[in-house]
């Protein structure tokens, strides 16, 4: 594997413990300019790793804590009136920034969350009548609470696409949990270090775009895109009502670049099913928008995309 | 300041309206013995504007005299309204006494029932006029009487058996019939050498009436001896109003003739403790029950475990019986990944890279982590 993302990798080790699966769903994010959504309950270092990484990197950082008393002023700037030039003028928000974490983005009202809408797919803020262009590379890292939880907004379909992966949080091990109270109780947290620099950062994108995939495997993706929107056409039957809406085209324009970084950060130059296997369910799982029966019977996203997978013939 | 103006309005407005009323009482006897019982009768008429008016009247405590309320009715007769209570008075102490009654009148007005109603100006309280009415007092005399019981009553006494085995229980009830003070009895007790008495206690069933209490008093009560034995005589003094004089209600001695010794005392004490280990069938229900319960949840949990061990079972399965390195990956890929990382990473690279791979191997290795 780049030596680059095993500097990236140890300099997070500093400060986050375990959580793998995170790390390495926020460095494809990284790899392919995606938007990353992260969910957990509180407390599981969600904050702390998405900040990890930015230090890492030595990109510019801003964070948002979202609030329910936020407006969209808040994070995306506004028009001031400066009284000794007669004239307004633009303060710029947060958003303006490579990399923004959105806090509890669901602690936010809907008309807030709305307002990141375009910032993320356009990657430009509109204040009063003028445009701006976010500097590249801009991406946003947002962390969620559950929706069981109190006081937090189920965030809308449209924005909840815009997001290339969602990855779910869970508990660290007996043996993680006890090295994290070990440091924190001595103080031992290193502090980071940037340990890439933006050209390399293009460098390692370029990589993985050069990553080779079969077509059979760019077909197997569409199949199993397919397969959310249609399920009885790939012998699905029993799945089928737990479905309102199947995957957009976005998952598939996602998938294709995630699972290239995935083959990349495994060490491999080709994708193979296997790597759309590890990522497939941190790219749809919340862009198959299920129904009122499945909500009722308890059936998650998850179950419904490994009996996907179960059914589409692998390549 | 509204809410004063509306009660000063509402009262000036209620002293004008203000109804009359005319009170008569009565009792049923004036001359009484102690412990005896007499009817109140007390009845309050309002003119026809005092449809809305009422009267609260609660006995006095300080006389010597119980008041039991014996009923009381609100009726109209020609647009006015009439209160009627009736009391029952026992006499508690001798002497003569003047029983004063003093009622208090409450007078209320429409609009201020309205008002209450629909909570005009905030009005909580119904506006109410209250006045003391002063009836004429009531002359008593008790005479002393030496017992504590007086009424009209009879004593009953029933027997079950004359002649009995030994320990063979004898049944006695006494029953005390009649008017009168009934609550006030004490229970009976018996001491017989010899013999074991069992008493209950006792049931009264009486209800207040215009003499005072009427019904019954009774009490049960089992001897159980070994030899012969007399179930002494009852007496109970009281004063007779009937008779106007002191009497003593008595019961007959009864002799009790024990016929044979019957079983001896030692089996009797093993056929007490016999029901305490007789499985009945309600008991034999309840140990089915347990039983079925216990099986019920055992073959539950075994049901809800049978899922998972099939689901793995199936799993161990479609891993032995791939034949190729992709089969296999593809069960492995299907199956839970993160277990077979290792697994999935050497057929990865022995599938589409064409390096060498042990296939029995890399499935005992997968079936070990399973």
């Amino acid at each position: 594997m780049n030596e680059k993302i095993n500097a990236i990798r140890e300099e997070m080790a500093k400060v986050v413990i375990g959580q793998e699966k995170m790390i390495d769903g926020l460095l494809i994010g990284l790899l392919c300019e995606g938007h990353i959504l992260i969910e957990g309950i509180p407390g599981l270092a969600k904050t702390t790793t998405v900040k990890a990484l930015s230090s890492a990197l030595g990109l510019r950082f801003k964070r948002v804590q979202f609030t329910p008393d936020l407006l969209p002023s808040d994070i995306l700037g506004a028009e001031i009136y400066d009284p000794q030039k007669n004239e307004f003028k633009i303060k710029r928000g947060p958003v303006f920034t490579n990399l923004l974490l959105a806090d509890e983005i669901n602690r936010a009202p809907a008309k807030v969350q709305s307002a990141l809408l375009e910032v993320m797919q356009e990657k430009q803020v509109t204040i009063g009548e003028e445009s701006f262009k976010l500097s590249p590379p801009f991406f946003v890292m947002a962390t969620q609470n559950p929706v069981e939880q109190e006081g937090v907004y189920q965030l809308p379909e449209a924005q909840l696409d815009r997001f290339m992966m969602k990855l779910v949080v869970g508990y660290n091990t007996k043996e993680e949990e006890l090295e994290i109270a070990r440091r924190i109780s001595r103080g031992t947290s290193g502090k980071i270090n940037a340990v890439v620099t933006p050209e390399e950062l293009e460098m390692l994108k370029k990589q993985v775009s050069e990553v080779h995939m079969d077509e059979e495997v760019e077909k197997y993706m569409i199949e199993l895109v397919s397969a959310t929107r249609d399920p009885k056409a790939y012998g699905l039957e029993a799945i089928a009502d737990y479905i309102q809406f199947g995957a957009s085209p976005r998952v598939s324009i996602d998938m294709f670049k995630a699972v290239k970084a995935m083959a990349f950060l495994r060490g491999k130059d080709y994708v193979s099913p296997v790597d759309i296997a590890y990522i497939i369910k941190e790219v749809m799982r919340h862009r198959v928008i299920l129904s009122y029966e499945a909500e009722a019977e308890g059936i998650t996203a998850d179950f419904i995309i490994d009996k996907i997978v179960e059914a589409v013939a692998i390549p | 300041m509204k809410k004063i103006l509306g009660s000063l309005l509402l009262l000036t407005f209620g002293l004008w309206a203000k109804s009359s009323y005319e009170w008569k009482v009565d009792i049923s006897e004036k001359e009484l013995y102690l412990h005896q019982a007499a009817t109140l009768f007390m009845e309050c008429t309002f003119d026809e504007k005092g449809k809305n008016d009422d009267v609260n009247f609660s006995p006095p405590a300080d006389i010597p005299f119980g008041f039991e309320l014996l009923s009381e009715t609100t009726h109209f007769e020609a647009g006015k309204k009439i209160l009627q209570y009736r009391y029952v008075l026992f006499a508690k102490e001798a002497g003569a006494f003047e029983l004063e009654l003093s009622p208090r009148m409450l007078f209320t007005t429409q609009s201020a029932i309205d008002n209450v109603i629909i909570g005009r100006d905030n009005v909580n309280e119904l506006e109410v006029q209250r006045e003391i009415a002063k009836l004429e007092p009531i002359r008593l005399r008790v005479k002393q009487t030496a017992s504590d019981i007086t009424g009209k009553l009879n004593l009953q006494t029933r027997q079950d058996i004359q002649t009995a085995s030994a320990y063979e229980p004898v049944h006695l009830e006494i029953e005390i019939e009649g008017e009168g003070n009934l609550h006030k009895l004490v229970p009976i007790s018996f001491e017989i050498e010899g013999v074991k008495v069992f008493s209950d206690t006792p049931e009264i069933k009486i209800q207040l009436s215009e003499a005072g209490y009427r019904g019954k008093w009774i009490q049960r009560f089992a001897f159980v001896g070994k030899e012969d034995f007399i179930i002494p005589s009852v007496s109970l003094n009281y004063f007779d109003l009937v008779s106007k004089e002191e009497k003593i209600l008595k019961s007959e001695a009864s002799s009790i003739k024990i016929a044979s010794e019957g079983i001896k005392r030692e089996e009797l004490i093993d056929q007490v403790n016999l029901p305490s280990t007789r499985i009945e069938l309600k008991d034999y229900l309840a140990y089915f029950y347990y039983l079925l319960s216990f099986i019920f949840g055992f073959v539950a949990a075994k049901l809800l475990k049978f899922p998972q061990r099939t689901a793995k079972k199936q799993k161990g399965e479609k891993i032995k019986a791939a034949k190729s390195a992709k089969e296999l990956l593809d069960v492995l890929i299907i199956c839970e990944k993160n277990l077979f990382s290792f697994e999935i990473d050497t057929l990865e690279s022995a599938v589409y890279k064409g390096s060498a791979v042990r296939l029995d191997e890399i499935k005992k290795s997968a079936l070990l982590r399973l």
